[in-house]
């Protein structure tokens, strides 16, 4: 029970990262028609970021947290220009071998430049082994508890951002029809400048999540996060922000209960596999509310 | 006559999609108070037209003037806050956003009396304050369009342009949509229409302008063209070179 | 200088590009970015190492085998697969690869991560590896000129007319698709002999980035784009000075994302083949008249 319960909150923390980093992917998806391959290695970079502030400050958390979540948002606006030909076109696949070659470039940066590509620690204090709770066996650390309840308060935020405002209202119109967007008055330019922003911010608040949640970082985590994120995204139907989130959140848990309860490494066997079958089934993604075609 | 405040103005416009020509040497006016139709069979280069005031076309050449400015070279959504709006063809509406939220979106220039405008609205088209938190996919197609015209209303326009309001409506509909149009410009709206249906059109406008293959064949008031023998035997079939 | 075995290395390993990236041009063809072969060839390269190193196969034997066995795959795969769009097509070609590599090496009579070893040398594997390279390229050439490949450029060229030919892409889909497979399953086969000992690490998502790479830079729309394009990209590790030459992969994104944003054809495109073939034709024309003119 103590390990079930365990395994559950590490599933629901992993989770609620996945879905932050699927939300961002999405977004940019919709707004920007950008299918940024990249997203998640941009997210790993801004970890090394975070390690190297919390070296070079004597492991001061908040001037790192704001670095890491600055430099997603800078890493962000930087990319705008180079894709904006690929916005125009709303070119999906163009823009996801685009990024398919910068994901690269990121990899073997990190790969030669930082640390010589070893695996890179987070200091306990930043992540927060603290033990909060104890219930038995089972112990809810500082970190994870921290993870769960930014994740959960971003996601809210992000809602409410989408939903109840008018720059949130600009970006589901331009993610529908872009056409209708523009007659509405819609600036297209600038509200494609915006959703790279808040991918950049939502990016960097991952990043700060997946230093305490993981405690690691290395080149390879990468492609890793990269190729669940995707496939998660696609699970639910690209662009489908609902689904993408509750998708994340229950490959989140199957990933945490698998690695728990099952002997061996089967995790990746069993999120890839689940994804192949769901694929099979129904091969337009599996919640979009219209089949969609990209290509 | 005295003239009348001009609302738009249009010199010389000719616009290309590439290394086709959609309009050739347009000169057209529209003045406050009118309603001016542009007829003419599809592909004639009405919706071009209306696509160009708005920005949204590649202007080669020519001016447009909107209340006396030079419009021409502007971005689109400068263009709408300045108070042109397109009802487009084909209902331009946001399918998966509520009633509510296009029209949240219709006054995204106009943040001031938000809530007047929007009781305004509602009370002309009752059926939308009863279907404001519906999806605007769910609603049926006479509504739709009137979704259109009012997310149009909500950003309170000095021009109102048409494209196709008949398009895909039944005739009762048709009618319905039509003594609206009349009904805005009494209010005192300006209003430029696209309309293939000429009979209509030239029915309820003061001025028209007859489109073929991207140029201006003919022009006058409503009842002239209307009396035209050859914009009789246009829209019966033949052409009119 | 580089020896005869580093030539004979860097020849085999050229034509293996060649037939795994045709795989993959085949299909895009119509939009599909498929990548099922390098999944095969994971199946066959360890079904290749149990038939010639436990089971006393002929090599030929195990290659015939293999290219069967990666047909048969595919083909189940792709009734499925054949529907889907661009995207659910390629995370669903690229999520068995996921699969196998997990379950693998969590198999020890599979050999584990750790791998499978000794694998006995097939002396004439060079002649061979290249006769397939170019019976493979025979083949492409013929579908790029047949009546159904001229079909199948329509598709992607004009998506209104796909769409109401849904059930000619959907053929097409599965017949390249199988085609892939079968592709896959021969490089498999070769792959096993050629690096004498496999393991599951070895085949991941790197072979697929270098393959997409030659492609999209070489050119995606004609065959030959890749032919001329692998040679001088792959040999950059080799040709280049060690320092540069592990920077690879960050050259490799570079061009990759340089080309999609400012050449999205790839430097060889049909128009480039055209002009070729139409200033080789007058430089003949030219040639003869010199030679007749000094007669």
């Amino acid at each position: 029970m103590e390990i079930f319960l365990a395994q559950w909150i590490n599933g629901i923390s992993l989770g609620s990262i996945y879905a932050l980093l699927v939300i961002g992917f999405n977004l940019m998806s919709i707004v920007a028609g950008v299918t940024h391959f990249a997203y998640p290695h941009v997210v790993v970079l801004s970890m090394y970021v975070i390690w190297y502030v919390l070296g070079a400050t004597g492991d001061n958390a908040p001037i790192a947290i704001l670095a890491g979540i600055g430099s997603g948002v800078a890493i962000s606006l930087a990319t705008e220009p180079i894709f904006r030909p690929l916005t125009a076109r709303r070119a999906w696949i163009a823009s996801f071998i685009a990024t398919l070659g910068l994901s690269m470039i990121i990899t073997d940066a990190m790969a030669h430049g930082m640390h010589a590509g070893r695996v890179i620690p987070f200091p306990t204090s930043f992540v927060g082994t603290v033990p909060v709770y104890q219930l038995g066996v089972a112990t809810l650390f500082r970190g994870q508890l921290m993870t769960f309840i930014g994740c959960i308060s971003v996601m809210v935020g992000f809602f409410y951002l989408l939903y109840r405002t008018q720059t949130g209202r600009a970006f589901r119109s331009m993610a529908e029809n872009p056409f209708v967007a523009r007659l509405r008055g819609i600036p297209i330019a600038r509200t494609s400048r915006n959703s790279y922003v808040i991918a950049g911010l939502l990016g960097g608040m991952s990043s700060v999540f997946l230093s305490m949640a993981l405690r690691y970082a290395s080149p390879a985590l990468g492609n890793f996060l990269a190729l669940k994120v995707v496939t998660i995204a696609l699970l639910a139907g690209l662009g489908n922000l609902r689904g993408g989130l509750i998708a994340a959140l229950i490959i989140g848990m199957v990933e945490s209960m698998v690695t728990g309860y099952v002997p061996g490494e089967w995790a990746g066997a069993v999120v890839f596999g689940a994804m192949l079958i769901a694929i099979m089934a129904r091969p337009a993604g599996v919640f979009s509310q219209e089949a969609q075609s990209s290509g | 006559m005295a003239k009348r405040n001009s609302v738009l103005e249009i010199e010389d416009l000719s616009v290309s999609y590439g290394p086709v020509r959609a309009l050739t040497h347009i000169n057209l006016e529209v003045n406050e108070g009118e309603i001016v139709a542009l007829i003419g069979a599809n592909g004639a280069g009405k919706s071009t037209l209306l696509e160009a005031v708005l920005g949204i076309n590649d202007i080669n050449s020519g001016t447009i003037r909107f209340l006396g400015k030079d419009i021409t070279k502007r971005p689109t959504d400068w263009i709408v806050a300045s108070g042109i709006c397109l009802v487009p063809e084909g209902r331009g509406i946001l399918s998966l956003m509520t009633v509510l939220e296009n029209l949240q979106l219709g006054a995204y220039h106009l943040k001031a009396n938000f809530g007047e405008r929007l009781t305004r609205v509602y009370d002309r088209f009752g059926v939308l304050r009863e279907r404001s938190k519906q999806m605007a996919g769910t609603l049926s197609g006479g509504e739709q369009q009137m979704l259109s015209i009012a997310a149009g209303l909500m950003s309170a326009p000095k021009l109102m342009m048409f494209d196709e309001p008949s398009l895909g409506l039944a005739p009762v509909l048709v009618a319905e949509v039509f003594k609206i149009i009349v009904n805005l410009n009494r209010e005192g709206y300006t209003i430029l229409l696209a309309e293939q249906n000429a009979r209509k059109a030239l029915g309820i406008a003061h001025r028209g302008y007859v489109f073929e293959t991207g140029n201006v064949v003919l022009s006058g008031s409503a009842q002239q063209l209307a009396g035209d023998p050859r914009v009789r035997e246009a829209f019966l079939g033949g052409s009119m070179k | 200088m580089p020896s005869g075995a580093v030539v004979e290395h860097f020849l085999i390993e050229v034509a293996i590009y060649y037939i795994l990236t045709w795989s993959i041009y085949l299909n895009y063809r119509q939009g599909h970015l498929y990548v099922g072969s390098f999944f095969t060839m994971g199946l066959a390269a360890y079904l290749t190492t149990f038939a010639i190193r436990d089971w006393g196969w002929p090599f030929e034997l195990a290659v015939l085998t293999s290219v069967a066995l990666g047909a048969g795959i595919a083909f189940l795969l792709a009734l499925r697969l054949g529907k889907a769009s661009s995207f659910a097509n390629m995370l669903g070609s690229l999520a068995p690869l996921l699969v196998f590599q997990v379950v693998v090496r969590n198999l020890e009579f599979l050999g584990g991560a750790m791998g499978l070893f000794a694998i006995p040398k097939v002396g004439y594997l060079l002649p061979f590896t290249l006769g397939a390279a170019a019976l493979v390229g025979l083949a492409v050439y013929r579908w790029d000129h047949s009546h159904l490949g001229r079909a199948q450029d329509v598709l992607s060229d004009a998506p209104e007319v796909a769409a109401t030919q849904g059930t000619t892409a959907y053929k097409f889909a599965v017949a390249l698709e199988t085609a892939a497979g079968a592709m896959g399953g021969l490089v498999g086969a070769i792959y096993a002999p050629f690096v004498g000992s496999i393991s599951p690490h070895g085949f991941n998502f790197g072979l697929i980035i270098n393959s997409a790479t030659f492609l999209f830079v070489g050119g995606h729309t004609t065959m030959w784009g890749l032919v001329v394009f692998t040679p001088i990209l792959w040999g950059l590790r080799i040709f280049l000075p060690s320092q540069a030459a592990s920077w690879t992969l960050i050259i490799y994104g570079t061009l990759l994302a340089a080309v999609i944003l400012l050449r999205p054809e790839g430097v060889i495109t049909r128009q480039v083949l055209r002009s070729i073939r139409v200033n080789s034709q007058a430089l003949v024309e030219r040639l003869k008249t010199v030679r007749a003119n000094r007669v």
